[in-house]
């Protein structure tokens, strides 16, 4: 917990005190609310881009309904929880509870009235992958039924100048595709809340991009690294990772008898399988000696695709795993959910707290604004914060350095977005040191940082913007400079 | 060049002895049209293109059709430059290069087909940086041996677009194409949207599903993309492949396998296409020579019979004058085929300039309201991209239009002159002349039903100047950025304070920006106008010299019939001897008319010819 955070969270309750028994009030309780609450991560993209088997993998369990044609019709929440419970918001109207139903059936769902008219459904599921994120499906972008997309836009981007629903975005993509960057130019719709560092690119589909091959993810591996380098792609989200979304999913899931048909297809005769193997009409429908039913090769194919199968049946045959868990284990980690399940908790975590307080701060202001302040001292309180949080000046640098409008050569781009913690918060990979650096290459190291943006602060021939964000990673080299003083003195 | 196929050399024998002939005659617009039409058999190009959006497997089809690793393959978007695929006996490859001023012919580098990939790929050539225009590959296989000619394209959609805009243009020069799409997922409002277009460009179009290896529901897949195609009203033929499959089934030989991966129904496809392409090639060598040998027996017998039967000969200059009179009506402009021809077009360029208004208008709103929505000075660049692409599009879609439209006045103008021929035929019962205009009646390479290939098509073809239309819309001067990025880092949470002189300034960048797109469809309106006028106005006239041609040849045929048939006779041994000839020369030519007359009968089996091409002049 960041001092910031306390410090947003006591002005919060101060304002809350302030309000009380305002019509203003409801709303700060609001705010209070959210800022306890633990981040909110929606999960976007296009049409049949797999974005609720991806929400499936990161909970673990099979909670969203998926299916080969178009699935997600309405915005669905799914939050930690104490119990099962489904709760579902109407356009008008209170919310009301639904009956309990196996949720793998979101389609099914009896919702008592159109879609259309369902703001969004709210699930609650006990869950520690839930407890640290609220995961948000939305429905896809680019349907053929344009009203499908229009809520998804709804519900993602703010009303004028309200707050986003969500504190972060996963964007699923396939390929880049033109309405995906205008997805995203919408979504980010103020130049000043163009935001690529709360959201994260994911490449979906990444085992179809090598056609299944065992290698596939490399491949995908390379693509994604172009699309983070683009930087149309840049100035959109953070950085883009390869996912096998179908076998993250059924992998987190894997039953022991699945893993005993693995082993079975792994101990038959190596011509037969890959005989098997070459595609999914013959692993589904051929016959075959090997002793493992067709009915159940086109169950394992449903649920792990061509390329998981394959992968499965050489890490067994292979013996790198044995036993269930060992197997679900090491697909999980190939399927690249693990890379993706990391960001998310170190980046969008670590960062959870500066972009909650930066939320209610941006809400707060609102109210303050609407409504006389009747305490006193409450806009200058806001005001101090604000133009205090060295934080928000960091994201907002970071923000500006990807969309290219400080005038940075490519290197120093580079060193700066690192120094700010793009490519992890901790000290050494601040500074693009190995991770067991001691500490007097560190102090060295941010030695010559420190150095650097000084001079290019005060370099006369430095435009204004450069001066400006150098003088913030001035700022940020002292800051660390600081903490690890402290640190020494310490031990 | 490959070898002609038996039927080939039958016409070649046909064509060369039917020159003689006219040579022997001293009808050198004859020779002429027969030289031309010697050109559709040694040069019988049958060019399929293979579109879709990109990943979809486009080089992995060619490259497993061909059983060869030509086109290169990668997990990531691979070709980048169109890639010719022909039959040559040794392997090798031909790069053509964009050149510097457009006015000068293209330059041209010999490379190895090993070199290939660094040319034609996005890794070795990212974004054409090479300014490559086209690659031409050659490599022997049987497939390719029927003079089929494939054309992989770039990847419509996706970052490329413009770009492919302008290799999507030289559709209409396509015999076939084949539109792709994999089996991942059900067919999408833009490909279908492109796949209207591609008809309308080449009425033969196959689908192709791929992949099916991967999916296991690429039948229900399947299933829906009929589904699709069926409620756009797009009736076309459909068949699912693997590629992966063919090429593991070729590395082990394994013919169940082959079976599977579909490839043997692609592969007969396009035997049929090239079929198609061949017979009607022979088909329209076989009216060129019945056309012209019925021509060139029409002064032989007025000769006859002046000379067998001089009672006859007043009748039959009679009526030779009367056929004279109505071929020299089909030359005034009053004649219904001009007036069709001029009308038609007339009617085309209205609609077609309309259209193209009307598109650029609703691109225009389109922008203004995006511009509306947000900050000009945000997203300029991409704004234009998107911009130039959507034009793009639209003038694409505009373009199939116009051929469209040019292919119904085409066949609707051959239809009146045929008539009109038709009408200028002698009554049977004078033997000579008759010949002439029956043989031309059958000339049916006129029929622009026909479509491609048809002397209409072949002069829109020839005439035809799409690429311009394109390769300006990649030149046209950049928009001009309204104001530069002017939002200062430090804008982050006081920006309320600002609010007031930050939403005067965004209106005055909004205002600019309007304008700037306004201007630059102006500017799109004028250049694409001009364009496609210019090319409407080249195919008309082609069109109308091909046909005045024919009216020409007819008429100096007839002149000649004329002639002979006033020759006083003189009744003398070299008259005897003249008739022994003529009878010898009009066996000789009747001969060579029933030659041709097998040549066509047996190519038109097929119920109506994809294409007869015809030859331009």
């Amino acid at each position: 917990m960041t001092p910031l955070y306390v410090q947003v969270r006591g002005f919060v309750a101060r304002a809350c005190a302030g309000y009380a028994g305002t019509p203003a009030e409801p709303q700060l309780r609001q705010i209070a609310g959210r800022l306890a609450e633990p981040l909110r991560v929606a999960i976007a993209g296009r049409v049949k881009a797999g974005k609720s088997t991806l929400l499936n993998a990161l909970v673990g369990q099979e909670l969203a309904a998926t299916d080969a044609g178009e699935c997600t019709r309405v915005v669905t929440w799914y939050r930690n929880g104490p119990t099962y419970r489904i709760m579902l918001h109407p356009v008008r109207g209170m919310p009301r509870q639904l009956p309990f139903g196996r949720l793998s059936g979101t389609l099914g769902l009896e919702l008592g009235m159109a879609p259309g008219d369902v703001d969004r459904l709210v699930v609650d599921w006990p869950s520690p992958a839930l407890r640290v994120l609220t995961l948000i499906d939305t429905p896809g972008l680019g349907s053929v039924r344009s009203e499908v997309s229009g809520r998804t836009e709804a519900a993602l981007v703010p009303e004028g100048d309200g707050v986003g629903t969500a504190d972060a975005v996963v964007y699923l993509m396939r390929h880049v595709h033109g309405d995906d960057v205008r997805f995203l130019d919408a979504f980010h719709d103020d130049p000043a809340q163009r935001r690529p560092v709360n959201t994260i690119g994911v490449l979906s589909r990444a085992d179809e991009v090598g056609h299944a091959r065992v290698d596939a993810l490399d491949s995908a591996a390379k693509i994604a690294e172009r699309y983070a380098r683009d930087s149309r792609v840049r100035g959109l989200c953070q950085t883009v990772v390869p996912v096998a979304g179908l076998l993250a999913s059924s992998a987190a899931t894997l039953k022991e008898s699945e893993y005993r048909a693995f082993r079975l297809l792994a101990a038959a005769p190596e011509a037969e399988v890959a005989r098997l193997l070459t595609s999914a009409d013959r692993l589904a429908r051929g016959e075959s000696e090997v002793d493992v039913p067709a009915a159940e090769r086109a169950e394992l194919l449903a649920r792990y695709g061509l390329f998981g199968v394959r992968l499965a049946v050489e890490l067994t045959r292979g013996g790198l795993v044995t036993g269930a868990r060992a197997l679900s284990g090491e697909l999980l980690a190939r399927s690249g959910l693990h890379r993706l399940r990391s960001l998310l908790t170190t980046q969008f975590a670590a960062r959870a707290d500066v972009l909650k307080a930066r939320s209610a701060l941006q809400a707060v202001e609102l109210v303050l604004r609407a409504y006389p302040d009747r305490t006193g001292g409450l806009l200058h309180e806001w005001e101090r914060i604000v133009a205090g949080a060295h934080e928000f000046a960091e994201i907002q640098l970071i923000d500006s350095i990807r969309l290219g409008v400080v005038l940075f050569t490519k290197d120093e781009a580079r060193d700066a977005e690192r120094l700010l913690g793009a490519a992890g918060v901790d000290v050494p990979s601040r500074l693009d040191l190995p991770g067991d650096a001691g500490r007097a290459a560190v102090r060295q190291a941010l030695g010559a940082q420190l150095l650097r943006w000084q001079r290019r602060a005060e370099h006369p021939a430095s435009p204004r913007d450069v001066r400006e964000a150098a003088r913030v990673l001035v700022r940020t080299c002292e800051g660390i400079l600081l903490s690890e003083a402290r640190a020494e003195v310490l031990s | 060049m490959q070898e002609p196929s038996g039927g080939g050399h039958i016409a070649l024998d046909t064509l060369d002895l039917a020159v003689k002939g006219a040579k022997a005659y001293g009808r050198d617009d004859l020779v002429q049209r027969l030289t031309d039409a010697r050109r559709l058999l040694s040069e019988p190009d049958v060019t399929v293109y293979v579109v879709g959006e990109f990943k979809q497997g486009k080089s992995s089809l060619i490259n497993a059709l061909l059983t060869a690793k030509i086109c290169p393959v990668d997990d990531d978007i691979a070709t980048a430059v169109p890639t010719v695929v022909r039959f040559a006996p040794e392997s090798g490859a031909l790069a053509t290069y964009e050149p510097a001023d457009p006015s000068s012919p293209p330059w041209t580098e010999r490379i190895s087909l090993e070199d290939l990939p660094t040319h034609v790929s996005e890794a070795g050539n990212p974004g054409n940086v090479r300014k490559l225009k086209s690659v031409t590959a050659s490599i022997s296989r049987q497939l390719l041996s029927g003079g089929l000619v494939l054309v992989d394209t770039p990847g419509v959609g996706g970052l490329g677009s413009l770009h492919n805009a302008v290799t999507v243009s030289s559709l209409p020069r396509a015999h076939s194409v084949l539109f792709l799409s994999d089996a991942s997922q059900e067919l999408t409002a833009a490909e279908l949207r492109f796949l209207r277009t591609v008809k309308d460009l080449c009425p033969s179009v196959f689908f192709v599903l791929t992949k099916i290896d991967l999916y296991p529901q690429w039948r229900r897949i399947l299933e829906l993309n009929a589904g699709h195609l069926e409620a756009c009203g797009i009736a076309i033929d459909t068949v699912a492949v693997s590629s992966e499959l063919r090429t593991v089934a070729a590395r082990s030989a394994d013919q169940e396998m082959n079976v599977e991966s579909g490839f043997p129904q692609l592969v007969k496809r396009l035997q049929g296409v090239v079929g198609d392409a061949e017979r009607s090639a022979l088909n329209a060598v076989g009216l060129h020579v019945g056309s012209a040998v019925g021509q060139l027996n029409a002064a032989l017998r007025a000769r006859r019979t002046s000379l067998a039967h001089p009672e006859q000969s007043a009748a039959l200059v009679a009526e030779l004058t009367r056929v004279n009179d109505r071929v020299d009506a089909l030359r005034s402009q009053s004649a219904k085929w001009q007036q069709l021809l001029f009308d038609g077009f007339a009617d085309i360029s209205s609609d077609v300039d309309y259209d193209l208004r009307a598109r650029s208008r609703g691109v225009l709103h389109e922008a203004e309201e995006a511009i509306e929505d947000g900050d000009p000075a945000k997203n300029w660049a991409e704004f234009e991209k998107w911009l130039r692409q959507r034009l793009a599009n639209e003038t694409l879609e505009n373009y199939g239009t116009f051929i469209k439209q040019a292919r119904v006045i085409a066949s609707r103008v051959a239809e009146h002159f045929e008539l009109a021929e038709s009408q200028a035929v002698l009554p049977r019962e004078v033997q000579a002349p008759v010949q002439v205009v029956e043989e031309i009646d059958i000339d049916s390479s006129f029929t622009g039903v026909k479509t491609r290939g048809t002397t209409g098509m072949a002069a829109f073809q020839k005439a035809y100047s799409g690429f311009l239309m394109f390769s300006m819309l990649t030149k046209m001067a950049a928009l001009a950025i309204p104001t530069p990025f002017g939002v200062a880092a430090g804008l982050l949470m006081g920006r309320s304070g600002f609010m007031d002189e930050r939403k005067r300034q965004l209106e005055k960048r909004r205002g600019l920006a309007k304008t700037a797109v306004r201007r630059f469809v102006d500017e799109f309106n004028l250049q694409v106008g001009k364009d496609s006028r210019d090319a409407m106005r080249i195919v008309q006239r082609e069109l109308r010299d091909a046909y005045s041609a024919r009216v020409e040849e007819l008429q100096r045929s007839l002149t000649e019939a004329l002639a002979s048939a006033k020759k006083a006779v003189v009744e003398d041994d070299a008259e005897t001897g003249e008739l022994k000839r003529l009878e010898a020369d009009i066996e000789a030519l009747e001969v060579l008319g029933r030659r041709a007359d097998e040549l066509t009968l047996r190519s038109a089996s097929k119920a109506v010819p994809a294409s007869v091409p015809a030859v331009t002049r």
